[in-house]
C-alpha cells in the first residue's frame, strides 16, 4: 500500500500537490487514484495518471512576463517569480525574464509580502504552464491583501482594552458546506487598536474570554462580530482585495467571581467551555486546577451552561451542567462525565455483486470487502451550538472487530466517499434516510445501528478538459444530484486534459476549473456564475459515459 | 515623634482627630491600674497617587500593600486580593492594614507603569508602621508608560513585516554580574507596515535589536528542491540580514542606548541591508552517516551565539543534504555559531564555528574541535550538591555571560551558551560521566557562581588552563576547573540617616574593598533605605567592604569607578569576612 501510494504521489503534478495538501480530500483523491489503478488492466490506460513537472524542453528559450496587481492592473515591482527551479525579482516595471530556459512544463509561483497569488482560502497559487504558454509573455497576477482594522473598547466606559486577542475567522466553503478557518490573529495595543491583514473573503472577528489578572479582577467576555442574527447562517463581513474596513468592538467586562467546579471521576484533565444563554461557546482557557479534580474558574454575573470534555482510556467523555453567578463566589458545581454513546455500523453488500458481470471476479479478487473506514464514513456535526466549528467523528473499531461511531447527543450528517469500486447505495438510521436526512442522537439513546447497503455496481466516466480550446491539467468537480453521502467528488485531468473515474450510478453535474476554487456545493447558487460550463452526465451501472468539459478560467473565477 | 507630627499635618482633619483620640485613649488606659484589653490598633497608609511627570492626579488607580521582611525587593510577585485600595475622585487612597510592620506598597493604573513606592530599578522604599507611628501619609508618584516604536525597512525602503524586534533593558547602574545576567529582553514582531511598538515601558535605558531574513531569500530557498538539481540561486537572492541594533549596526557595543523618562515616546527606525549569505557544511559523525536513513536520522541544530545574552533569534536558515552526505546550511551571516547533532550513541555532539564572510566553513564532528572544552568540579561542600548550582563563564570585556552549566544534582543536560542561567538547556556533552562541561571559544573568562544564595565561590584551581582568583584563561582543547565553594554568606543591616533624620529612599551600596583588582570580587550590592532609614542586604559574599549611603542618589552613574570613589571616603568600612549577621549604621551623603 505504501509503495503504491508513493508511486501515485510521485507522479502528481505540483499544482495538484498543492491542492491535495490544502484540501481535506487528500486521502479521498489518493484512494480514487488507487481504485482507478486497480480497476484497470494496465496502468498505461489510466486516464487519471498525472505528469511529472519540468520535463526538459528541447531548445533553450527565453521566458518573460509581467506581474500585475490584479485589482489596479499596475505592475508590481520586486515580486519574486519562481519558474522551474529558478527565481528572480521583478524590476520596477513589474517585468521579469529567464533566459536559457529548458523546462517545458514548469511550475510557476509568484510571491510578494502584502499580496496573495490566489484568492482561494486553500489555494497556494502555484500552477504548471503548458508548453504553448511559454512562447508568449506571461501575465501573472497578484491580489493585494485586505485589511481589517479597529479598536477594542470596554462596552461599559469605552476605555481602550489592551492586550486583547482579536482573531479573524474566514468562512471557507468546502465539500460539506462551510467552515470557519482562523487566518489572522493580533493583540490590541495600549490604545486598544488592532490590525489584521487578510486575504479577501468573508470574515467574522472574535475576541476571547480573558481574565485581566490571574487571581481576581475583571473578566473580558468573548465577542463575535457580526453577531449571530440568523439561525441559518452566521453573518459575516465581506472584504475585497485591497480594501480596508474599520471595525470597533465593544466586549463586555465584569467582575469575575470564583466558580469551583468538581469533575467526577476526579482523574484526567477536563477542557471546559461555557456559554451564556444562546451566546457563543467560549473556552475557559484560564482556569486553575486546585486538586481532587477541582477547577477554579472566574465568571462574571450571569447564567451559564458549562460543557466539558476529557479523554479516558475508553475514549472521549463529556459532561454538562449549569451555573448561575449572582454577585458572589459559587461552589459545589459538579461535572459528571458520561462516556460517548455507541452507534454500531451494520454493512450489507448488494446481492448483485455476486453476479457474473465481466470483471466482477477480478474485482472480488483484488479488492478487499468494504468497511466503514475504506468507505470514508464520517459523522459531521450539524449542531450550530457545538462551538460553530465542524466536528468530524470517524468510526472506531471495537475489541470484537465491529465498527462503531462514538458520539455525543446532537445532530449529524453521515458523509462518505461516493466513488471508487464500492459506494453506499442506501443508509438508514431507524426511519431516517441518511442519504437525504440528518440523524439525531438523543441523550440516553444509542444502540440503534446505522444500516448501510453497499454496492460495487458502478459505472465509469471518461472525460477531457480544455481551456480556451487547449487541453489543460485542470480540476474537475462532480456534484451528485441524486441523493448521495458525498456532496462532491473532486478529481483532476492530466496534462493532455484527460480524466477517468469510477462512479456510483446516478446523475451528476460536472464542472472543471483552471485553478483550484473552493465552493459550497450544497448551495445550489454556488454553480450559478459558471452555468455555461456545467454539464449534466448520467452514470449507469456497468456502462461508460464520456464528457467534454470547457474549464472555468482563472479570470472567470477571480474577475 | 516629630516626624510623626509632620506627617500628620498632611492628614485629613478627621483622621488627625481619630488618631488624637486613639492616642489620648491609649494614654489614659496606660495610666490606669486596671488591666483591660487595649482597643485593636488601627494601621493605615493614606496618600495621593500622582503622575510622576506633571504631578496630575491619577484616577482609577489601584494600590496593594504587602507585609514583608525587611529588604524585600520589588518585582517579586505580590500577595493578592488583600490590603488593596482604589483611588477616589481626587486620586486619594486609604490602605487599612491589619498590623504594624514594613509594608511594600505597589500602585498601578491604566496607562501607567506598575510600580513600588519610590521605585528605582528593582528597589523600593518600604513604609514602616509601628504602634507609636501607626499611620503614614505619602505622595505616591507613578510613572506614565513610556514608549519606543519604529519602522523596520529593507534595502529597497519596503517595510519588513514579521521582523523579530527585541528590546533590551540596559542596567547602567549595575555592577554586579549576577544582576546583569538576569536582564531579560522583550520581544515583539513588526506588523504589516513594518511597525513595532513597545508601549508600556518603565523609565529606563533600552536598546533595540532586529532579527529578520529577506523574504525573497527565504521564499526562494523554500521552493528549491532538496535534491540539489536546481541551478544555484542568483547571488542577489542568496542573501541574509545580520542581527541589527538600532540605529543600524551589527556590533551590540555600537548600539545606541535610548534613555526614557516616564511618559516619553521615542522612535527607533531600523533599516536592514542584505549581505551575501554564507553556507556552512556540516559533516555528521561518521558512524551516524553509515546507518543514516533508518534509525539515527541526525539533523543538525544551528544556533547563533549572540553576544548580548538575548533569547536566541530564531534561525530561518535552510538545511539540506548534499550528494556527499554533508548538511548544507545556508542563509547565515558572519558570527559565532553553535552546531549540535546527535551522535551514533544518541549523545549530543556540539561544536562552535566562527563563520566569516570569506568562505563556507565545514564543521567536522570527527576531528578535534578548536573550541575549549572545560569540565567543572566542585569541592568544599560537606553536604550533597544542591540541585541547582550554576557556573557561568563571563566575558571580562563586556561582562556578558558566554556560557553556563548546572553543576548541581538537578536535571541535566544544562550546558548552554548565552542563555540566562537556570534555564533548562539541551547541550550536554558528557552525560555519561556526570561531569558537567561546556564548549566555548578559547580565551579569557571570569567564573561566576549562581543559583544558591548561601554558597559562594572562594577560588578556582585549573588543570590544563590558567586561573588567577576567579579569572581563567582557557586554551583550545580540554581543560578542567575545580571550583572551591564555601557555604555561609553574611547579612548586613542598619539605619541610614541624613542630617540627623532617617534617610528615606537613599541609595545604599556595599562596595568590595578589592573593587578593580583582577580576579577579585567585583560585585557591588545595593539596597534602598525604608521610611525609618533601615536597610538590609542579605546573602553577601564574605569579605571586606565599604558601606555608603547617598541621599537622592539614584541618578548617579555607579558604573564609573571614579564617580564611585568620590563617595568611598565618606563610607564605613565593614568586615563581613566572618559570614555572620552584622549591624552597621551609616550617614548618608549628599549626591
Amino acid at each position: 500500500m505504501d509503495a503504491l501510494t508513493y508511486e501515485v504521489r510521485s507522479v502528481l503534478s505540483a499544482s495538484m500537490k498543492s491542492l491535495l495538501r490544502s484540501s481535506g480530500v487528500v486521502l479521498a483523491l489518493l484512494l480514487a487514484v488507487l481504485v482507478g489503478v486497480t480497476n484497470l488492466r494496465a496502468q498505461q490506460d489510466v486516464g487519471f495518471s498525472l505528469h511529472t513537472p519540468s520535463i526538459a524542453h528541447p531548445e533553450p528559450m527565453t521566458i518573460s512576463g509581467v506581474v500585475v496587481n490584479a485589482v489596479s492592473g499596475t505592475p508590481v515591482a520586486r515580486a519574486l517569480v519562481q519558474i522551474g527551479g529558478r527565481a528572480t525579482l521583478t524590476g520596477p516595471d513589474g517585468k521579469f525574464e529567464f533566459d536559457q530556459f529548458t523546462a517545458s512544463r514548469p511550475n510557476v509561483q509568484v510571491t510578494k509580502p502584502g499580496y496573495y497569488s490566489s484568492l482561494e482560502a486553500n489555494g497556494f497559487g502555484g500552477f504548471n504552464l503548458n508548453p504553448s504558454q511559454l512562447d508568449k509573455p506571461l501575465h501573472l497576477r497578484l491580489y493585494p491583501e485586505a485589511l481589517l482594522t479597529g479598536t477594542v473598547t470596554s462596552a461599559a466606559d469605552d476605555e481602550p482594552l489592551e492586550r486583547i486577542t482579536v482573531t479573524a475567522m474566514r468562512s471557507v466553503p468546502n465539500e460539506s458546506g462551510r467552515t470557519w478557518q482562523q487566518v489572522a490573529m493580533a493583540q490590541t495595543n495600549v490604545r486598544g487598536e488592532f490590525r489584521l491583514p487578510v486575504p479577501a473573503g468573508e470574515y467574522r472577528l472574535e475576541t476571547q474570554y480573558q481574565m485581566r489578572n490571574l487571581d481576581d479582577g475583571d473578566v473580558t467576555m468573548p465577542l463575535i462580530f457580526p453577531a449571530n442574527t440568523s439561525t441559518e447562517r452566521l453573518d459575516s463581513i465581506t472584504i475585497h482585495s485591497g480594501e480596508q474596513q474599520h471595525i470597533d468592538l465593544h466586549p463586555s467586562e465584569g467582575m469575575g467571581y470564583k466558580v469551583i467546579v468538581t469533575q467526577e471521576p476526579a482523574t484526567g484533565f477536563a477542557l471546559i467551555r461555557a456559554r451564556k444563554a444562546n451566546g457563543p461557546w467560549f473556552q475557559i482557557s484560564e482556569m486553575r486546577l486546585t486538586g481532587d479534580g477541582q477547577y477554579r474558574l472566574s465568571l462574571p454575573n450571569g447564567s451559564y451552561t458549562l460543557a466539558a470534555t476529557r479523554y479516558s482510556p475508553d475514549g472521549q467523555e463529556t459532561a454538562e451542567t449549569s451555573v448561575t453567578v449572582a454577585g458572589h463566589d459559587v461552589s459545589g458545581i459538579l461535572l459528571r462525565f458520561v462516556p460517548a454513546q455507541t452507534v454500531p455500523v451494520e454493512l450489507r453488500m448488494d446481492s448483485a455483486m455476486s453476479d457474473n458481470a465481466p470483471g466482477a471476479a477480478y474485482r472480488r479478487a483484488v479488492m478487499p470487502a468494504p468497511n466503514p473506514l475504506s468507505l470514508g464514513l464520517m459523522l459531521r456535526s450539524t449542531d450550530s451550538s457545538m462551538d460553530q466549528r465542524v466536528d468530524n467523528i470517524g468510526p472506531t473499531r471495537q475489541k470484537d472487530g465491529s465498527m462503531v461511531f462514538r458520539v455525543h447527543p446532537g445532530s449529524y450528517r453521515l458523509w462518505a466517499r461516493s466513488f471508487g469500486t464500492w459506494y453506499v447505495e442506501s443508509a438508514t438510521y431507524g426511519d431516517r434516510d441518511l442519504l437525504r436526512q440528518e440523524m439525531t442522537i438523543a441523550p440516553g439513546g444509542g444502540g440503534l445501528p446505522i444500516e448501510l447497503m453497499v454496492s460495487n455496481q458502478t459505472g465509469s466516466l471518461e472525460g477531457a478538459v480544455s481551456v480556451k480550446d487547449e487541453p489543460c491539467s485542470c480540476l474537475v468537480a462532480l456534484i451528485p444530484t441524486t441523493p448521495s453521502l458525498a456532496p462532491v467528488i473532486n478529481s483532476g485531468s492530466d496534462d493532455k486534459g484527460n480524466f477517468w473515474l469510477t462512479l456510483a450510478p446516478g446523475t451528476y453535474q460536472a464542472v472543471a476549473f483552471e485553478r483550484y476554487h473552493a465552493l459550497d456545493f450544497r448551495d445550489p447558487a454556488a454553480l450559478a456564475p459558471f452555468a455555461s460550463h456545467v454539464q449534466t452526465v448520467v452514470i449507469h451501472a456497468g456502462e461508460k459515459a464520456t464528457l467534454h468539459l470547457d474549464a472555468v478560467t482563472e479570470e472567470e473565477i477571480a474577475p | 515623634m516629630m516626624r510623626s507630627c509632620t506627617r500628620l499635618a498632611g492628614c485629613s482633619s478627621l483622621l488627625c482627630l481619630a488618631l488624637f483620640l486613639f492616642l489620648a485613649c491609649g494614654a489614659i488606659t496606660s495610666g490606669q491600674s486596671v488591666a483591660s484589653k487595649p482597643a485593636p490598633q488601627q494601621y493605615r497608609i493614606t496618600g495621593v497617587l500622582v503622575n510622576s511627570v506633571d504631578g496630575s492626579p491619577v484616577r482609577k488607580g489601584h494600590l496593594e500593600a504587602a507585609l514583608s521582611g525587611r529588604g524585600r525587593q520589588a518585582g517579586q510577585r505580590l500577595g493578592t486580593g488583600e490590603n488593596t485600595a482604589d483611588t477616589d475622585d481626587r486620586s486619594r487612597f486609604v490602605l487599612s492594614l491589619p498590623s504594624a510592620g514594613m509594608w511594600n506598597v505597589t500602585a498601578w493604573a491604566r496607562g501607567f507603569v506598575r510600580q513600588g513606592y519610590q521605585q528605582h530599578e528593582e528597589y523600593t522604599t518600604g513604609l514602616v508602621l509601628t504602634r507609636a507611628e501607626p499611620s503614614m501619609d505619602v505622595r505616591f508618584a507613578l510613572s506614565p508608560d513610556a514608549e519606543i516604536s519604529g519602522t523596520v525597512t529593507n534595502e529597497a525602503g519596503e517595510s519588513i513585516r514579521g521582523a523579530q524586534v527585541s528590546l533590551v533593558r540596559v542596567r547602567t547602574s549595575t555592577l554586579g554580574l549576577a544582576e546583569r545576567a538576569v536582564v531579560g529582553a522583550r520581544v515583539t514582531m513588526t506588523d504589516d507596515r513594518g511597525i513595532y511598538e513597545f508601549d508600556d515601558l518603565e523609565p529606563g535605558s533600552y536598546r533595540v535589536r532586529v532579527v529578520a531574513q529577506p523574504w525573497y531569500a527565504v521564499a526562494a530557498r523554500q521552493r528549491r528542491s532538496t535534491t540539489g538539481n536546481d541551478p544555484p540561486l542568483d547571488p542577489s537572492l542568496d542573501v541574509a540580514y545580520q542581527p541589527t541594533w538600532f540605529p543600524g549596526v551589527a556590533d551590540p557595543d555600537a548600539a545606541e542606548t535610548l534613555v526614557l523618562k516616564g511618559g516619553d515616546s521615542q522612535e527607533a527606525d531600523v533599516g536592514l541591508t542584505p549581505v551575501p549569505a554564507i553556507h556552512l557544511l556540516v559533516d555528521p559523525p561518521s558512524s551516524t552517516t553509515s546507518n543514516a536513513g533508518r534509525n539515527a536520522q541526525p539533523w543538525p541544530i544551528i544556533q547563533q551565539v549572540n553576544q548580548a545574552a538575548l533569547p536566541g533569534g530564531f534561525m530561518q536558515e535552510s538545511i539540506h543534504r548534499n550528494a556527499q552526505g554533508q548538511f548544507d546550511v545556508d542563509g547565515l551571516t558572519p558570527g559565532l555559531y553553535q552546531v549540535r547533532i546527535n551522535g551514533p550513541d544518541g549523545q549530543v555532539r556540539m561544536s562552535l564555528v566562527h563563520v566569516t564572510a570569506d568562505g563556507s566553513p565545514t564543521v567536522n564532528f570527527d576531528t578535534a574541535s578548536s573550541a575549549a572544552r572545560v569540565s567543572f568540579h566542585v569541592d568544599g561542600l560537606r553536604d550533597a550538591l544542591p540541585n541547582l548550582l550554576i557556573a557561568a563563564l563571563v566575558d571580562p570585556e563586556n561582562q556578558r555571560v558566554v556560557a553556563s552549566t548546572n553543576l548541581g544534582g538537578g536535571p541535566r543536560p544544562i550546558a548552554r551558551l548565552n542563555n540566562p542561567p537556570g534555564t533548562p538547556g539541551n547541550g550536554a556533552t558528557t552525560p555519561e560521566e556526570h561531569v558537567p562541561s561546556i564548549d566555548v571559544p578559547a580565551g579569557q573568562y571570569e567564573v561566576v557562581m549562581m543559583g544558591q544564595p548561601d554558597l559562594y565561590l572562594a577560588g578556582v584551581t585549573a588543570q590544563g588552563a590558567q586561573a588567577t582568583g576567579r579569572a581563567v584563561t582557557l586554551p583550545a582543547g580540554e581543560s578542567s576547573l575545580t571550583l572551591h565553594v564555601v557555604k555561609g554568606r553574611a547579612t548586613l543591616t542598619g539605619f541610614a540617616s541624613f542630617k540627623g533624620k532617617p534617610a528615606v529612599g537613599a541609595a545604599i551600596m556595599l562596595v568590595p574593598a578589592t573593587l578593580g583588582q583582577t580576579g577579585a570580587l567585583q560585585m557591588v550590592r545595593r539596597d534602598q533605605s525604608n521610611s525609618d532609614g533601615s536597610f538590609n542586604i542579605a546573602q553577601v559574599i564574605p569579605g571586606q567592604y565599604i558601606l555608603i549611603a547617598i541621599n537622592d542618589g539614584w541618578n548617579i552613574n555607579w558604573k564609573d569607578n571614579e564617580t564611585l570613589e568620590r563617595y568611598l571616603a565618606g563610607g564605613v568600612a565593614v568586615d563581613l569576612s566572618g559570614g555572620n549577621a552584622v549591624a552597621e549604621n551609616v550617614a548618608a551623603q549628599a549626591p
